[in-house]
C-alpha cells in the first residue's frame, strides 16, 4: 500500500485505484443547490430582537419588583393598624401614663418648644394611636357588629399629633402618586413595545 | 533532508491555503447571513462532496441526493445560529450525520430483495460490495474514506473540511484502508 498515494495520490498504488475506479459509480455528480429564498429580512429583524429583549425584560421585571414590594409595604402597615387595634386598650392606657407622668414634672418651666421635642421622641406610639382613630372610624362605617367601638368617646388631638397625622397622609399621597406615575410608564413602554414589533 | 523540507512545505502551503479558505468560508457565510443566494449556491459547491459523503457512509445510495437537498436547506434555515463561521464543513457534516440517523428514526421497515430479483450490472455489483464493507467499517474510518475513496478528496481537503487535524486523517485512511482490505480478503503486497 502506498501511503503517499492514498494521501494526495501522488505516486502509483494499484489496489487503491482499482477501488476508487469500482466506487466511482457513487461519486457525487454535480447537481443545482436547492431553491431557496432569500431571508434577509427575518435576519435583520430578528437581531435587534434579540438585543433588545434581555433590557426590557429586565426593566419591567424591576418594575414588577418595585410594584410587589409597595404593595407588601402597605399590606404590612394595614396589617400593624389592625394588631395594634386588637391591642387597643392595653397600649393606649400606658402611653398616656407615660406622657402624662414626663409632663407634669415641671410644667411651668417646659417651653412648648420643649414638649415638642419630648413628643418626637415618643413618636412611635404616637402614631399608633393616630393610626387607630383612622381605622376605628373605617370599621365603624363598615362593620355594625363593631359599632360599640365607634361609640367610645372620640379622641382630641394634640397640635403633634395633628401635624404627624397630616404628614402621614401628606407621605402616603406622595407615594399613591408615585405609584400611579410608575404604573403608567410601565404601560407607556409596553405599549411603544407593542407598536414597534407591530412595525 | 530534502524529503523533510519538502513535507514542511507541503505543510505551510496546506496552512496557507486553509487560513484564505477558512476566510472564504465565513466571508460566504456573511453573504448569505446578508440574503445572497449566489453566495448560498457557492457554499453548496464547494461543500456538496462533503455532505454526499458523509450520508453515503450511512444511507442507501438513491436517498444520498435528497438527504443533500435537506441538508442544504436545513443549514440555510439555521445558518444565522451558526456561532464558528469558519468551521462550516464540520457544522455541515454535523447536520448531515444527525439527517442520517433521523432517516433510520423514520423509515418505514421494508424487505430486501433477494439477489436473484435484484439485478446489478456486474462492476456496480463489486462497487456496492465494497461499500457495504466500508460501512461496516468503525465511524471515522468510513466517513474518511468514502471521502477519499468516492467523493475523490486528498487526505488534505478531508482534514481542512471536516475540521480534522491532517494528523487523525491520515492516521484514519492508514488503518481504515488496512481494516478494508482484511474485509475485501485483498493481501497486502510489500
Amino acid at each position: 500500500m502506498n501511503e503517499e498515494y492514498l494521501w494526495n495520490k501522488t505516486g502509483e498504488d494499484a489496489e487503491t485505484e482499482k477501488l476508487e475506479n469500482a466506487l466511482k459509480a457513487f461519486r457525487y455528480r454535480e447537481t443545482a443547490p436547492p431553491v431557496v429564498h432569500a431571508k434577509q429580512a427575518v435576519f435583520e429583524e430578528e437581531l435587534p430582537r434579540r438585543r433588545w429583549f434581555p433590557f426590557v425584560f429586565a426593566f419591567a421585571s424591576s418594575a414588577a419588583l418595585i410594584l410587589l414590594a409597595f404593595v407588601f409595604l402597605f399590606n404590612f402597615s394595614t396589617k400593624q393598624v389592625e394588631e395594634a387595634k386588637t391591642s387597643n386598650e392595653i397600649v393606649t392606657p400606658k402611653l398616656e401614663e407615660k406622657t402624662t407622668a414626663e409632663i407634669p414634672v415641671e410644667p411651668t418651666k417646659i417651653a412648648p418648644t420643649e414638649k415638642i421635642e419630648t413628643a418626637k421622641t415618643n413618636v412611635q406610639p404616637k402614631t399608633v394611636k393616630v393610626r387607630q382613630i383612622v381605622q376605628l372610624t373605617k370599621s365603624a362605617t363598615k362593620n355594625p357588629a363593631r359599632k360599640t367601638e365607634a361609640k367610645k368617646p372620640f379622641v382630641k388631638l394634640t397640635d403633634e399629633e395633628k401635624y404627624a397625622y397630616d404628614q402621614l397622609m401628606l407621605a402616603l399621597s406622595i407615594t399613591g402618586s408615585k405609584l400611579k406615575i410608575v404604573q403608567d410608564k410601565i404601560q407607556n413602554i409596553d405599549e411603544t413595545n407593542v407598536s414597534k414589533t407591530e412595525r | 533532508m530534502p524529503e523533510q523540507e519538502m513535507t514542511a512545505n507541503m505543510f505551510l502551503f496546506t496552512n496557507a491555503s486553509a487560513a484564505t479558505k477558512i476566510k472564504a468560508e465565513a466571508r460566504l457565510v456573511e453573504r448569505i447571513c446578508a440574503g445572497d443566494e449566489d453566495a448560498f449556491g457557492e457554499l453548496y459547491k464547494m461543500f456538496a462532496p462533503l455532505v454526499h459523503g458523509v450520508l453515503l457512509a450511512r444511507v442507501p445510495f438513491d436517498e444520498v441526493d435528497d438527504l443533500v437537498q435537506e441538508v442544504f436547506i436545513s443549514a440555510y434555515k439555521n445558518i444565522s445560529n451558526l456561532r464558528e463561521k469558519n468551521a462550516v464543513g464540520a457544522w455541515l457534516a454535523m447536520i448531515a450525520r444527525n439527517r442520517a440517523a433521523e432517516f433510520y428514526r423514520n423509515a418505514r421497515p421494508t424487505e430486501e430483495l433477494s439477489e436473484e430479483i435484484c439485478h446489478y450490472d456486474r462492476p456496480l455489483a463489486e462497487a456496492n460490495e465494497i461499500l457495504t464493507a466500508i460501512r461496516a467499517l468503525p465511524e471515522s474510518y468510513r466517513e474518511t474514506l468514502v471521502l477519499r475513496l468516492v467523493e475523490g478528496m486528498t487526505g488534505a481537503e478531508i482534514a481542512e473540511q471536516t475540521n480534522l487535524t491532517p494528523e487523525s486523517v491520515r492516521v484514519n485512511l492508514h488503518r481504515g484502508m488496512k481494516l478494508l482490505r482484511q474485509k475485501l480478503g485483498i493481501e497486502e503486497h510489500k
